[in-house]
């Protein structure tokens, strides 16, 4: 079955025409500048399908095996120990998954967790060995944002329904105190007797927390836009305002927060993160990637730097020298000895999906989906970190090559050391062995046509964390990324209820298809 | 016209409760290796928050409405200029 090609239409992401070459042979494919930490443009993390013209002889071969090499050094992260929810004592009859946010209470050694089902609490005594400790089970499903207020009460936000209060003074067992009905709250900061939330219809609320086991509304400003969360520090608070960019509120006033000023340094900011000491605010801004702020004027923030990750980045953290990042896929370390030029340590891929992070001391705590994960990161690492470009390489008869950036995200060089591919009709090649820390190589997959393609390529590596990386390739209509005005890319999927569905057999009817998550 | 949910990495059983909760009547397809997820580079195509996210596909299989706000005004005005051809 063919799709439609529409020439006419803008092509909104990369796609050279045959025939003309864009791109140089990749033999020196590296600029020194490409570190991905300079970069401010957003970069496609989807496959580089531009048409090589490079001579075979450019590209080097690896050794067709995919073995993990023996000679790995250190991970910069170890995992110092995790708490998986599904089946744990005490939960057996009730339903908590799905964690996206959490706060850690260092005096306590608690952290507190909210998600589907409700406000969850895991004992930090021995972080090595993290327990599960209490739970609240929400009365509507899904809490969002948490967090610690003061003499133990804990508050949290539901998108739909508003501001939950409980007593979480003895975690083990969480008494609900208080509700307050008010839609589309978002992310909370408290400053002494004030909590201030956000809404993701652009308002500020201020809570009195006079009576702490039942925060009453004292004010409500509008003047954001759809904000996600907000930060406190001093007189100020720093607001993550998708649409906004960055919200700055006035805190100073007891009879409630207002709406100072914001500044634009483009979308989806979700989560912020303070270094106190130099003045720096970092900013989780989903496909964007991390960016660094300077507050050296705290009414004016300027935008130093945007540095991008594989997926979509959720929440950034600061503690002990170190930034944190999550993004959705991977955990991110940065050495903060410079605050505002992040060097990242590298990145580790999480059990689950890493939806938020904590850090208290030299740790950090991920909310990671079903799962609580404790990580340290050293700072003194080396170590390389491999990023592929694309997880899935699609080949069709008009790209019969496509190219994949690798990107060494990590401190250290990386050497590829082999790569294997299923099928006969399929060659590989590198446009270098070694990639330098901060550089780009890349691998070019090459088809001669001939039988569907269905298969996989296995690239090795001195990634201590993932010494072999697998991609899913196979052979389709659609080598185009999928844009406005692009074919949409074809699939056969099974549904809930058994059957299986193709996009390409639905031609003569429009499909809307609606990506969701149950979160 | 056809509606289609698709999930990624979804727990089943949470996934069924959850489209019985809301009443979905339609399919729900599950991608379970992400590989639709990452033909349609789901993960990058909006810089803010990757899901809900809305395709609409016309009846020649092109891409004519994406969008990762839920903006029912655009999906109707996409949908009725597809229905149309």
């Amino acid at each position: 079955m063919t799709l439609r090609l529409v020439p006419a239409l803008p092509l909104l992401f990369l796609m050279a025409c045959p025939g003309e070459p864009e791109q140089e042979p990749p033999d020196d494919s590296s600029p020194g500048d490409s570190s991905p930490g300079d970069s401010g443009e957003p970069q496609d993390t989807g496959a580089e399908t531009g048409l090589d013209t490079g001579e075979p002889s450019d590209w080097i071969s690896l050794p067709a095996s995919c073995e993990a090499p023996g000679d790995l050094g250190p991970s910069a992260f170890t995992e110092v120990g995790e708490v998986v929810l599904s089946g744990v004592d005490g939960m057996e009859t009730v339903y908590f998954a799905e964690m996206v946010d959490l706060e850690v209470d260092e005096e306590n050694a608690v952290a507190w967790g909210v998600g589907q089902g409700g406000l969850v609490a895991f004992g930090l005594q021995e972080p090595s060995q993290p327990e599960f400790v209490g739970y609240y089970h929400a009365p509507v499903g899904r809490l969002y944002r948490v967090e610690l207020g003061v003499d133990g009460f804990i508050y949290a936000t539901h998108r739909d329904s508003g501001l939950f209060s409980y007593d979480g003074t003895d975690p083990g067992d969480i008494q609900r105190e208080c509700e307050i009905w008010t839609p589309d709250l978002a992310g909370m900061a408290r400053v002494d007797d004030r909590l201030y939330v956000v809404s993701h219809l652009g308002e500020i609320v201020t809570f009195s927390l006079e009576d702490p086991s039942c925060p009453s509304e004292i004010a409500r400003h509008s003047g954001l836009g759809n904000a996600w969360d907000i930060l406190a520090w001093g007189e100020r608070g720093y607001v993550s305002d998708n649409s906004l960019g960055i919200g700055i509120v006035d805190l100073s006033e007891p009879d409630g927060a207002t709406v100072a000023g914001s500044m634009f340094p483009g979308r989806g900011l979700q989560d912020l993160a303070l270094d106190a000491d130099s003045a720096t605010l970092y900013g989780a801004a989903g496909g964007s990637g991390v960016m660094v702020f300077s507050l050296e004027d705290p009414d004016e923030p300027e935008l130093v730097q945007t540095i991008q990750l594989e997926s979509s980045v959720q929440s950034v953290a600061v503690s002990g020298g170190r930034l944190w990042a999550v993004d959705q896929l991977n955990l991110a370390a940065f050495d903060l000895a410079a605050p505002r030029a992040p060097r990242l340590l590298g990145t580790v891929e999480t059990a689950q999906w890493a939806m938020h992070v904590a850090a208290a001391g030299e740790r950090a705590y991920v909310a990671d989906w079903g799962q609580l994960s404790i990580w340290e990161a050293d700072l003194d690492s080396v170590a390389p970190d491999l990023l592929v470009g694309s997880g899935t390489v699609v080949l069709d008869e008009a790209s019969d090559s496509v190219q994949i950036s690798l990107t060494n995200l990590g401190a250290g060089p990386l050497e590829l050391t082999g790569a294997t591919v299923g099928s006969e009709d399929v060659q590989l090649g590198v446009s270098s062995e070694t990639i330098e820390s901060g550089e780009q190589a890349t691998l070019r997959v090459s088809w001669a046509g001939g039988s569907d393609l269905d298969t996989r390529i296995c690239l090795a590596s001195t990634d201590p964390d993932e010494p072999t990386q697998e991609l899913s390739l196979w052979s389709g209509e659609t080598g185009d990324s999928a844009a406005l005005g692009n074919p949409a890319p074809d699939f056969v999927l099974q549904a809930l209820d058994g059957e299986s569905y193709q996009l390409s057999a639905q031609l003569g009817h429009p499909v809307v298809l609606v990506y969701f998550a149950t979160w | 016209m056809r509606v289609w949910g698709i999930t990624n990495g979804e727990d089943e059983e949470t996934l069924s409760s959850y489209v019985q909760q809301l009443g979905l009547t339609f399919p729900v397809l599950l991608d379970r290796d992400g590989s639709v997820s990452a033909a349609y580079q789901q993960m990058s195509a909006f810089p803010s928050a990757a899901y809900p996210q809305d395709w609409i596909v016309d009846g020649e299989g092109t891409v004519v409405y994406m969008n990762n706000a839920f903006d029912v005004d655009a999906m109707e005005a996409a949908l009725e200029r597809a229905l149309e051809e």
